[in-house]
């Protein structure tokens, strides 16, 4: 009798352990996924081609602030209506994505910013720019 | 009473053998439970593990399904819509009229299907698609004036870059197919004078059209959109009208 409570009351605890062991962890990965899709150069490229191709959509002035993520930092290059970007890491490249297209060229035809962060989209008055912010 | 002692101690041994197997059934039980809190203990703990040791050490691939020809030719047309070259633009202020497309503009950058002629500018290079366009694609747009039927259209390519690629390769497989014959001439100009329709598609069998998109390889796919638009006739004058963009991708 005692064995089984003793069973009981060990199998209830395991219980709770693990439920809590999970509630600590599903919103430290969630966080780590969200953080690794709006970061990663694919989402990158995909936006900042997007956002320099619609720019040249707006009629007068417009400027754009695009901060992906506060603790990535990246290689991003522009050039001949190709966006590439590579995600650095300890000032090492870990990942690379596919060229991205854009439909317009930027001022400046080849562009380079170096461990960018936050990036400034510009269109002033059809004079595209991105710049790190 | 022999049969009767037999008959008792037969069925206690019964009962008691039935009560060996339900107790050997429970502790079977016990075991699997045991073993699956068990199991899912130790996958919570490897899932700890994992995150705090060797998670860091992995990149996560991330895999966006959406249409990019789709967002492309939308983004092109929008594009289309405020500029320069195709759009009012107002002298003092200098403001572009985004989605206002101006006559006397459509009928300089674009080949008008009224004018016979005109058709004849397919084969230059546009200047709205040289400025607008995105590379290894093919882009073909077309205005239509809801009001009167008259129409142009434009069409041309972005910088390729994929190998084995001619840009005039397709521009020299249109001229080889153009049917120039008096009777298609004679059709194309009655076409459009007496019944304001675009004869410029006769121009070309459809196969043949078919056969010059071929001479680029096989495409990524293709998109078409259409977007509405207000064409600016005279200064009193605003029409309604549809714009159509056809974006293939190789």
């Amino acid at each position: 009798m005692a064995s089984a409570l003793f069973n009981v009351v060990l199998t209830i605890m395991f219980t709770i352990l693990t439920i809590y062991l999970a509630m600590q962890i599903i919103p430290t990965f969630a966080e780590v996924v969200k953080n690794a899709v709006s970061s990663s150069p694919e989402v990158v490229n995909r936006d900042l081609a997007g956002l320099i191709t619609l720019s040249a959509a707006a009629p007068y002035k417009i400027a754009i602030t695009y901060n992906p993520s506060d603790a990535t930092y990246n290689i991003i290059k522009v050039s001949e209506r190709f966006v590439s970007v590579e995600k650095v890491e300890n000032e090492k490249v870990v990942a690379k994505a596919t060229p991205s297209k854009t439909a317009v060229d930027l001022t400046e035809p080849n562009v380079v910013l170096e461990n960018a962060n936050k990036i400034g989209v510009e269109n002033i008055v059809g004079k595209i720019n991105i710049r790190p912010k | 009473m022999q049969t009767k002692l037999e008959l008792k101690i037969l069925l206690e041994k019964l009962i008691s053998g039935q009560n060996e197997k339900t107790k050997r059934k429970l502790k079977g039980a016990e075991l699997g439970f045991e073993l699956i809190l068990a199991g899912v203990i130790t996958i919570g703990f490897l899932v700890v593990i994992f995150n705090l040791f060797i998670g860091r050490y992995f990149d996560i691939k991330t895999i966006i399904e959406e249409n990019t020809i789709d967002r492309h030719a939308l983004a092109l047309g929008n594009l289309l819509l405020s500029s320069k070259r195709l759009a009012y633009n107002e002298e003092a202020s200098s403001i572009t009229y985004r989605g206002v497309f101006e006559k006397a503009k459509l009928d300089t950058q674009m080949i008008s299907y009224s004018n016979f002629l005109n058709f004849l500018k397919i084969f230059d290079e546009s200047m709205v698609l040289k400025e607008i366009s995105y590379p290894n694609s093919v882009v073909a747009v077309s205005v239509v004036d809801k009001e009167t039927g008259e129409a142009w259209m434009i069409f041309g390519n972005g910088k390729m870059t994929i190998e084995g690629f001619s840009a005039s390769k397709y521009s020299q497989c249109l001229q080889s197919k153009l049917k120039l014959d008096a009777q298609t001439a004679f059709r194309t100009v009655v076409n459009v004078i007496v019944f304001r329709v675009s004869g410029l598609s006769k121009l070309w069998d459809s196969m043949d059209l078919k056969a010059c998109q071929n001479e680029f390889g096989q495409s990524q796919g293709t998109a078409e959109f259409a977007f509405p638009v207000a064409i600016r006739v005279s200064e009193n004058e605003v029409h309604m009208g549809v714009m159509n963009v056809r974006l293939t991708e190789y």
